[in-house]
């Protein structure tokens, strides 16, 4: 199922790298997640974790589109979560059950300024 | 052939009826709810709280009435993990390969049950509560470990394709909404994705393999999606959706995966252990502990060409209170230690389903002790040996329709005879038949 989440507008300083962090706060959680620049470089994350997507100054204007794909294979587990943070601000703070959908698709839309 | 069915059917009818009357055949398996397996109950409620707040209030509310005083339900099973009372963020591998401590911790759960139905002295019914425990470890070979790294990894391109398409449907859609033309928005999408160097891994960084892989995709969306027009915007891109998870299979590897994790091939041991307590009189004041029982299951899984093959242990030991069964059991032989051991093998084919096991025991009690003046103790005990066996087949002729044949002799019970040795042939009928998983409980 999609789960487009809504667009969201992040204000970037010139001389900071900008991070993206995915977590997962459940065991038993995989997934991939893309991030498509299409001013600039597109950087994968596999599973939880964070990458740099280049400097302030450089995405200022510009956006990105992120996309993550989602499993847990935990039986204990009954949801599926996940956080996405850019520049310390959290962008996407998914959840469902897994009874519902057992393969979110998640989007979301960032503009930085 | 109908006609001999039918013939086979009805023969085999009334041991059918036997087989309800007498005791349920103790499976080798470690019990999922030990506190039930003491007392002898397969609860019709069992709740299985999440967090300590939800624990607290299942026995809050199951275990007390509203003035405070302890109540006994009947039939009930609670059952708590502690370890997954809490989020526990940890890598995959971590979750998947446990070390020996971490796996005894996770799997580790507590369960009560109880009942206002245990039978004392053949008719009278008492209230009684089941205390158990229970945990599972898993040691997983190198080799096994590499077959479910691959598993993981095939899962984790495909979830990767599907996470760089989804971006570019994204960031063209809006382009979809201005044009309005299914096939333009095709071409360019697929035009977009044979560009990203990151499509490549999903085509095991041949190049030609992806354009030729990806025109395909084109011409296979063009031709499945439905006709874009302003206003189903969401339908067509759900549709879009749907193909493209499809297209990369991500629920076929997800299955896959999920498969290892639950039928885990490699050693299990299952470790539990649970106790009686009942109230003779129904009174709180006074209770007896008539049984104690501990499991012990090692089981190893075969993987890959021998998948289908499954082979349990099992040693088991019930303690029974002997002033309990003397006082309310008086013409029944109980034995006070009772060790059981035995093996299965589980054979699953597509359809065909065969499980064997039999099982050993081996009975004593002391039934006299004697202190002579220079103080050596003599002691007198009698000892039983019994055997079990049992065999199934089963074949699923369809999705609703199974055909199980089975064999079997059974131990004496301590209570309730009715005959050990029973044949049973049944077609089972759609409606919560068995399935693959649960032929053998057929």
């Amino acid at each position: 199922m999609r789960y487009p989440y809504p667009d969201v507008t992040i204000e970037v300083e010139d001389d900071k790298d900008i991070l993206v962090e995915v977590t997962y706060p459940d065991a038993g959680t995989t997934g991939n997640t893309f991030i498509n620049i299409p001013s600039g470089n597109n950087k994968p994350i596999e599973n939880a974790g964070s990458v740099s997507i280049g400097s302030g100054k450089i995405l200022k204007g510009h956006f990105a589109i992120i996309a993550s794909n989602l499993v847990n294979v935990a039986p204990q587990i009954d949801k599926i979560r996940e956080t996405i943070t850019i520049a310390g601000v959290k962008v996407v703070q998914h959840e469902n059950l897994k009874a519902d959908d057992k393969t979110p698709s998640i989007k979301v839309k960032v503009i930085f300024q | 052939m109908k006609t001999r069915l039918f013939i086979l059917f009805c023969f085999f009818g009334s041991q059918v009826v036997t087989f309800g009357q007498a005791d349920e055949l103790e499976q080798i398996k470690a019990p999922s709810s030990p506190a039930a397996a003491v007392i002898g109950i397969q609860p019709t409620t069992v709740l299985s709280p999440k967090s300590y707040e939800a624990l607290e209030a299942s026995v809050l509310s199951n275990f007390f009435n509203g003035q405070g005083q302890l109540l006994i339900p009947n039939d009930f099973g609670l059952e708590f993990s502690p370890y997954w009372a809490m989020d526990h963020p940890m890598t995959i591998q971590q979750y998947l390969f446990p070390g020996f401590g971490e796996s005894l911790w996770r799997n580790l759960s507590f369960s009560v049950a109880s009942t206002q139905n245990y039978v004392l002295k053949d008719t009278v019914k008492s209230k009684a509560l089941g205390f158990g425990i229970r945990t599972t470890i898993y040691i997983t070979d190198n080799a096994v470990r590499k077959v479910i790294d691959s598993a993981l990894e095939t899962l984790n391109i495909s979830q990767a394709a599907k996470s760089i398409i989804d971006t570019y449907i994204y960031s063209i859609d809006e382009k979809l909404i201005k044009t309005g033309n299914t096939a333009q928005f095709v071409d360019m999408l697929i035009d977009s994705l044979k560009k990203e160097k990151y499509m490549l891994v999903y085509f095991s960084n041949d190049r030609k393999l992806m354009e030729q892989e990806l025109l395909k995709l084109g011409k296979q969306l063009k031709k499945e999606l439905p006709v874009y027009s302003p206003g189903n915007e969401k339908i067509f891109l759900d549709s879009i959706n749907n193909f493209v998870l499809r297209y990369c299979e991500v629920s076929k590897k997800l299955q896959i995966l999920e498969s290892y994790v639950t039928n885990r091939p490699g050693f299990k041991l299952d470790i539990a252990g649970a106790f009686s307590l009942d109230f003779p009189k129904n009174d709180f004041n006074f209770s007896i502990t008539p049984q104690q029982s501990v499991w012990l299951t090692p089981s190893y899984r075969f993987r890959g060409n021998t998948s289908f093959i499954e082979i349990l242990g099992v040693l088991r030991y019930n303690w029974y209170n002997m002033n309990f069964y003397q006082q309310y059991f008086k013409n029944k032989e109980t034995y006070e230690h009772n060790f059981d051991y035995g093996i299965s093998l589980n054979l699953l084919f597509k359809k065909i389903s065969l499980h064997f096991e039999a099982v050993g025991q081996y009975s004593n009690t002391i039934i006299d002790k004697t202190t002579d003046p220079s103080g050596i103790v003599t002691t007198r005990s009698k000892t039983k040996s019994d055997f079990q066996y049992v065999g199934t087949f089963s074949y699923q002729i369809n999705k609703k329709l199974i055909l199980s044949y089975s064999f079997r002799k059974q131990f004496q019970p301590v209570l309730n005879v009715n005959g050990t040795l029973i044949s049973v042939v049944g077609l089972n009928f759609g409606f919560g038949g068995p399935t693959k998983d649960n032929l053998t409980n057929f």
